[in-house]
């Protein structure tokens, strides 16, 4: 416990030294005033073509960066040799890889909440109409969105041999999860049984961090009945009382198993190392 | 990648056993808070005028009324049809289209007014048609050439009221069957 | 349990249900105590009717009424707002059987604990006038059948559990079969099935009814020549369900938040023909208006807002679709199959025009990309991806066709009016500032003590 917090702390701390970290900083304050400015047209709550665009524009950058700078931070231990150095000491690699995953998480999370911050407050000052409910949810969408994306981060840093390697890689991860996602599953669901569509879609649509935190966005804002009739069960399981929760048991183990994954591959490194 | 594979393998069996299992077109139950005519939207009741189709892919259809299957049939051809089902008048039972028996008569209320009811044998279908005192039995081959004609205007019942009140009230009740008979007889 | 199959939706929905049936629990609970001090007074009505002259007037004193009543001459019954009809007996289906013509009734209160098929007022007769009735019932509402010209005004029908009984099917408030040129006014319908239903029943008029929480709205079968004018919807799965019909007006109706359902919109079109269906406010709906094998229609000065789709035309052909505002919907328009619409000047939000011309019509056209809808008509398991960022990526690549689409050829700039700007909403938003606040505080302070400072 007290490895993962110092490797956290270390983490942290290397985060902010970071310059990689203050400009995402400050593309992500920009972006957020962006959506401040979005949702200032004439808006109410619930779900709709405002709040269909801001999700679309917070899916195309945080797990974008998210990627980045959790890729690179683990490339970086391997380029600059301190995880030679850190094997040296008793120290677990669950430890090391949990405590890595903590610190970065902040880091991360400082900066969305920097910017939520800000956007809040100014909206505030500038007396513009931002619907509790929407701002919450909308935090918490994108605090989820950085959660699960990280670790697919520490996937590919663990995976890459150094920085560019890890880039391409991120690169290419977000494209077919966010944005060419949809046409990769339609193009391979086309070749299967009509029956075997809906499930392996369900299945897939889990897998993908990005799907699945914008669907429990969409429901939640109230919009599930746009999904029809095929998932109308999920819909109400999601806005029933234990909706949140069962949802947030779901990131937990999706989180809680690529942790482990990640784990396995570091340490069969270090048995080899 | 060798765990993935083996998960994406393994989930891959379980869909093939899940898809294979039931291939033999079972009628779905209806479920009113989702289900809705594949041809005029109106919403599909767990009643007798329900009918669904289900096609060689797997692909499930229901209608709100016979007449709406039929539409669909002239639309999309009948080659890739599975099977279709229709309901039993009396005890809601389904019933393959083929082997079910039929009444119309213009008088007879269903949801889109095309007037044609269906029944699980010749017999339940002659005594309705009996206890009604309208209609004429068909069967599902005789149904092809039947001309599918919505009474849209009703002016004609004001001759013979009588029995249209009793039809009218008879099909009013479009949800539960039973109800039906314990006020209407 | 019955109703939970037929009508409950989640959420919201759901709630108001809850909370309704409480109220009503309570309101029964607390009538039927007043009831049970005054049922060895309350009078039965019949005998009253009997000792009545063809033409009277008969003004109810205030009190509790037993049904169920026939009423076979031309009378005209008041109650003042403060006179009960009360039907309890479980034998007679009809609380009030109308059975002459030129009947009035107005001003009466009427319970009607039967379900099913019974309902409150069943009118066989014609110019019925039914006028400030106060109505609960556990069936149907009113009931007109062969009853032509009846005029049904400012009435009040809700749905309603008596106490004891296990729910049962909601049936309709208004229901006409073959019953043509009634006068449908100012009633307010709420938790029944369909709020208005109207089959073969032509040139009816159905004027500023208010209908809330039922299944359609109002729900036409086979009503040419009747209109549907200024009528208000909210919370129902479908506002107003026209189908089979031609030359019917639908003008001047708001309907909104019918986004439940997975099939809910504001205004559904099924084989509509040389109709008007004009100056509509469908907002915040899933579906705003669909239409489907309709041809030769107008439709025109709709303001369609906040819907998850704002219109989904499906083989509907020869339409005219003109100066209709397309605001904030999170897709504007669906269309397949749909040729020969005559499709202008309407003003589409999304749309990024060109107007050179300075004519105040964008040069540029405006088309809708069917492939949404397309993807998902083949296969509804697609759904999941709607309004995704690839989604809208992958329609974007599709261009298949596109002479072919729907396509609003000259789309305007800007719209003239500015009634788009309704329901603002801004609560709670102290509490995002102080969120915010503290957001960016935490934030600083972590970004100080563990970065900028070397501790």
């Amino acid at each position: 416990m007290v490895d993962i917090l110092q490797v956290a702390r270390r983490e942290i701390k290397m985060g902010f030294r970071n310059p990689w970290a203050y400009s995402f900083l400050a593309l992500f304050c920009a972006f957020s005033l962006g959506l401040l400015l979005i949702n200032a047209q004439n808006e109410i709550q619930g779900y709709t073509a405002v709040k269909g665009s801001m999700l679309s524009l917070i899916l195309y950058l945080l797990p974008l960066m998210t990627l980045f700078l959790g890729s690179f931070s683990l490339t970086s231990e391997k380029e600059e040799g301190s995880w030679q150095l850190l094997s040296t000491y008793p120290i677990g690699t669950l430890s090391f890889i949990l405590g890595k995953y903590v610190g970065l998480a902040v880091v991360l999370l400082t900066v969305v909440a920097f910017g939520y911050g800000l956007m809040g407050m100014i909206s505030g000052f500038l007396g513009m109409a931002y619907d509790s409910t929407t701002y919450f949810l909308f935090l918490f969408f994108s605090a989820g969105l950085v959660l699960l994306f990280l670790t697919i981060a520490l996937f590919i840093g663990s995976l890459s041999r150094n920085r560019w390697q890890a880039l391409t890689v991120s690169v290419a991860v977000w494209f077919f999860t966010v944005i060419g996602w949809p046409t990769f599953l339609i193009a391979f669901l086309g070749l299967m049984p009509y029956l075997w569509i809906k499930p392996l879609l369900v299945v897939f649509t889990i897998l993908n961090p990005a799907e699945l935190v914008r669907l429990f966005v969409v429901i939640k804002l109230g919009g599930g009945s746009v999904l029809g009739p095929e998932y109308y069960q999920w819909v109400e399981w999601i806005n029933g009382s234990k909706g949140s929760l069962l949802f947030m048991g779901v990131c937990l183990v999706w989180m809680l198993s690529s942790i482990l994954f990640v784990y396995w591959i570091w340490e069969r490194g270090r048995s080899r190392g | 990648m060798k765990k993935w594979s083996l998960v994406l393998m393994m989930m891959m069996g379980l869909l093939i056993l899940a898809a294979c299992g039931p291939k033999k077109f079972e009628p779905l139950a209806i479920n009113e808070k989702v289900d809705i005519c594949a041809i005029c939207n109106m919403q599909v009741k767990d009643d007798a005028f329900a009918t669904q189709l289900t096609t060689k892919d797997g692909k499930n259809y229901k209608f709100d009324d016979i007449g709406c299957m039929n539409e669909w049939k002239n639309k999309n051809g009948t080659k890739n049809i599975g099977k279709d089902y229709v309901r039993d008048y009396n005890d809601k039972e389904w019933v393959e289209f083929s082997k079910a028996s039929f009444v119309y008569d213009e008088t007879l209320r269903t949801p889109m007014a095309y007037g044609v009811i269906s029944f699980k044998d010749t017999a339940s279908a002659e005594a309705f048609v009996k206890e009604q005192g309208v209609g004429s039995v068909l069967s599902a081959s005789d149904l092809s050439k039947h001309e599918w004609k919505q009474n849209t205007d009703m002016m004609q019942m004001d001759m013979n009221g009588g029995e249209g009140h009793m039809d009218e009230h008879k099909s009013e009740e479009m949800e539960g069957m039973t109800s039906d008979k314990e006020m209407d007889m | 349990m019955v109703i939970r199959k037929s009508f409950l939706y989640p959420g919201i929905f759901r709630v108001l249900i809850l909370m309704l049936f409480s109220l009503l629990l309570i309101i029964t609970t607390y009538s039927g105590s007043a009831y049970a001090n005054t049922t060895s007074e309350a009078i039965p009505l019949q005998p009253i009717i009997d000792a009545a002259q063809i033409g009277d007037s008969i003004t109810l004193a205030p009190g509790t009424y037993l049904g169920p009543v026939y009423i076979n001459k031309r009378l005209t019954i008041s109650g003042e707002g403060r006179a009960t009809l009360l039907n309890s007996s479980p034998d007679a289906e009809v609380a009030v059987m109308i059975q002459a013509d030129g009947v009035k009734l107005q001003g009466l209160n009427i319970q009607q604990d039967n379900g099913g098929e019974a309902a409150a007022i069943r009118v066989e007769a014609d110019q019925v006038t039914l006028k400030d009735l106060v109505i609960h019932t556990f069936g149907f509402g009113i009931m007109l059948r062969e009853a032509d010209s009846g005029v049904i005004v400012n009435n009040k029908i809700r749905w309603f559990i008596p106490k004891g009984a296990t729910s049962r099917k909601r049936g309709n408030g208004i229901d006409l079969y073959n019953s043509h040129g009634s006068d449908i006014r100012e009633n307010e319908i709420s938790y029944l099935r369909d709020g208005i239903y109207l089959e073969k029943s032509r040139n009816t008029k159905v004027d500023h009814n208010r209908l809330f929480h039922l299944r359609y709205g109002v729900h036409c079968m086979y009503i040419n020549g009747s209109s549907v004018t200024n009528n208000i919807g909210e919370y129902n799965i479908t506002g107003a369900m026209v189908m089979g019909v031609s030359d019917v007006m639908v003008s001047g109706n708001s309907f909104r938040k019918q986004n439940q359902n997975v099939h809910s919109q504001g205004i559904l079109l099924f084989d509509v023909r040389t109709s008007q269906i004009v100056n509509n406010v469908v907002e915040g709906n899933r579906v705003g208006i669909y239409m489907q094998q309709s041809s030769d229609n107008t439709l025109q000065n709709n303001m369609v807002l906040r819907n998850y789709i704002g219109i989904q035309f499906e083989g509907s052909e020869g339409n005219r679709f003109q100066k209709n505002a397309f605001i904030a919907n999170v897709i504007e328009a669906e269309a397949t199959d749909s040729k020969n619409n005559k499709m202008t000047r309407n003003f589409w939000d999304s749309f990024e025009g060109l107007d050179v011309s300075g004519d105040g019509v964008s040069d540029l056209p405006y088309a809708i990309n069917p492939f949404y809808q397309q993807l998902v008509t083949e296969n509804a398991a697609y759904q999941l991806f709607f309004q995704s960022p690839g989604m809208t990526f992958l329609s974007d690549l599709y261009t298949n066709d596109k002479e072919q689409w729907s396509t609003d050829s000259e789309p305007l700039m800007q719209l003239d009016s500015v009634h788009a700007n309704v329901g603002q909403v801004s609560e709670g938003q102290g509490s995002v500032m102080v969120v915010g606040w503290l957001l960016l505080f935490f934030a600083v302070i972590t970004i100080l003590y563990m970065g900028v400072l070397r501790l």
